[in-house]
């Protein structure tokens, strides 16, 4: 596995690429934003040798991630040309400045907060949670170049430290404070936004487990927050959502809970022995106190009879998972899973680091302020955004043997 | 009381006296592990801050002036290093109620406990002045450490 990357220098709170983009919070409360295409372009420019792997990996990057691009890259000429290129550019580590680029400038959110926790960007709508709300701004993105309202909405008055985005519904975690939801975030004209309200205690990070909410009250404490939900109407689009969350259960189960006839034995003690969890969909995966990781898988059994309650879903084991029986390191600071590669970004006190089949590879030898992946994404599943210090990384994975 | 390097030990610990504008203060014996207190809920100091290392990194903080208007003080090591022994790596340091008592601290976390958080001004503070680096200013700040 190869990490491609390159690193734009500045003053950065947080990240985001979308729909052809790199969304950058600035320090001094303002959104910056930049064409990928315009990204490659100058750095082609600047580095010939980088051309033409380079627009590939970053401004058609779906092409490393689907099957199509993994046959053409087969290609004995284009495998030699494409595994020549890696050897070229895999320590190019060029150093590029924001003015180097074509930049749109949104500061509209000047003076409204002090810093950006986290972002997260779904259905055009730009989230970003504060050190003192939650704020969203709808853009314009079919446009050639971005345009946004004037103002921005404020829709919660607290801390808010992590998000997460699906089936029309944002969940906003505020650590102490609790998890905040709203439901039916695109209603149709004329109706507007619900107050995100509160549906679970102390909360760090939530995900998504097929249609229902996980809530990491602690990063070993995954709780499960089970949804009703409808379907969008064919006018509508969310993302690929085809369902939209219209409720969350009163009752929050741990993880632990879900063990049944068909459960491996000790799946629950997992999580109770485990110094950090994490999922991607239904796979959760346990670390234990020796770095092992494990996983099991959350079912949800078939429900064909709408008259009687939806079985309880079980964990069963997963012994094909690819990270099951991988070692971790001590001292995990936050993980981000890449399902493209069944892969693992993970930070430590000093580092970013990535785990696959093939190990560890270190991404980035400093402290990270921010560090994100795609796994929902189609065009950047095999992207990272890391924010240090003084700028941003942009990180490529890439496996050589395609 | 026996004599300690610069403090006096004393019943509930080792009492630094008042000193160039640092106040009096008390390494308090039921924030060390070995005094057996066994209350879960009180933070513990680790081994590498013995009570002189604890007198120390209070004394910066008053003289640094790391706290709130009348409130309470808090600490970080530069560069920052574990300070508790769930390895926390800042500190709290109480003003006492009654002025001719001595301050005392402890560990703190808020990712462990609400009450811990850092006030904006002091975090504000120790990041514009490079005492901590970006990136522990976000851990603060989205309650991870």
């Amino acid at each position: 596995m190869k990490a491609i990357k390159f690193f734009i220098r500045g003053d950065f709170d947080s990240a985001y690429l979308y729909r052809g983009r790199l969304i950058l919070f600035s320090r001094f409360s303002c959104i910056a934003i930049l064409e990928l295409s315009d990204i490659v372009d100058k750095i082609q420019e600047k580095f010939p040798y980088t051309a033409p792997f380079i627009e590939w990996c970053f401004a058609k990057n779906e092409w490393l991630s689907n099957d199509q691009s993994r046959s053409l890259l087969k290609h004995p000429l284009l495998f030699r040309l494409f595994n020549r290129w890696l050897t070229t550019v895999q320590n190019w580590q060029p150093d590029l400045e924001l003015t180097d680029f074509r930049v749109i400038l949104y500061e509209a959110v000047k003076n409204c907060f002090d810093t950006v926790l986290d972002c997260v960007i779904y259905n055009g709508r730009i989230y970003f949670a504060t050190d003192n709300s939650l704020y969203h701004i709808d853009a314009d993105w079919l446009r050639k170049r971005v345009a946004f309202p004037p103002t921005l909405t404020k829709r919660l008055d607290t801390r808010c430290v992590s998000l997460s985005a699906r089936y029309g519904a944002i969940n906003a975690s505020s650590a102490h404070d609790g998890l905040f939801s709203a439901f039916n975030e695109f209603p149709t004209t004329g109706e507007s936004f619900r107050e995100p309200s509160i549906i679970d205690g102390p909360s760090w990070k939530s995900d998504w487990c097929s249609y229902d909410i996980v809530n990491y009250d602690a990063s070993f404490h995954p709780r499960l927050l089970r949804t009703t939900r409808e379907p969008v109407s064919k006018e509508k689009t969310y993302e690929r959502d085809k369902l939209f969350l219209t409720s969350v259960s009163e009752v929050k189960q741990p993880l632990s809970s879900f063990v049944g006839k068909e459960s491996p034995a000790g799946a629950n003690a997992r999580f109770e022995d485990s110094r950090l969890v994490f999922n991607l969909n239904q796979n959760f995966y346990t670390v234990n106190s020796n770095n092992e990781i494990d996983s099991v898988k959350l079912s949800y059994p078939r429900h064909s009879n709408r008259d009687e309650p939806a079985p309880e879903p079980q964990l069963r084991a997963n012994p094909q998972n690819a990270l099951s029986s991988q070692k971790l390191i001590d001292e995990v600071l936050s993980t981000c899973t890449m399902p493209v590669y069944d892969g693992l970004v993970f930070e430590t006190c000093d580092s970013v680091k990535f785990l696959s089949k093939d190990g560890i590879i270190t991404l980035i030898d400093e402290a990270a302020v921010a560090v994100k992946t795609y796994p929902k994404s189609i065009d950047y599943q095999n992207l990272v955004t890391v924010v240090v210090e003084d700028g941003v990384w942009l990180i490529c994975m890439v496996d050589e043997n395609v | 009381m026996d004599s300690t390097k610069n403090g006096q030990k004393c019943e509930e610990g080792i009492r630094f006296p008042a000193n160039g504008g640092v106040h009096a203060y008390l390494s308090d014996v039921r924030h060390r592990e070995q005094s057996g207190s066994g209350n879960q809920h009180k933070s513990f100091w680790n081994e590498e801050v013995p009570p002189e290392k604890e007198y120390e990194l209070f004394s910066f903080s008053v003289l640094l002036d790391w706290g709130e208007e009348g409130g309470n003080n808090f600490g970080v090591m530069d560069p920052p290093e574990p300070l508790g022994t769930r390895k926390e790596v800042l500190a709290k340091f109480w003003r006492p109620v009654n002025e001719e008592e001595p301050w005392h601290g402890h560990p703190i976390s808020p990712k462990l406990r609400k009450g811990d958080a850092i006030p904006k001004s002091v975090l504000a503070k120790w990041h514009d002045e490079f005492i901590i680096s970006r990136s522990l200013y976000m851990k603060i700040m989205r309650q991870k450490v």
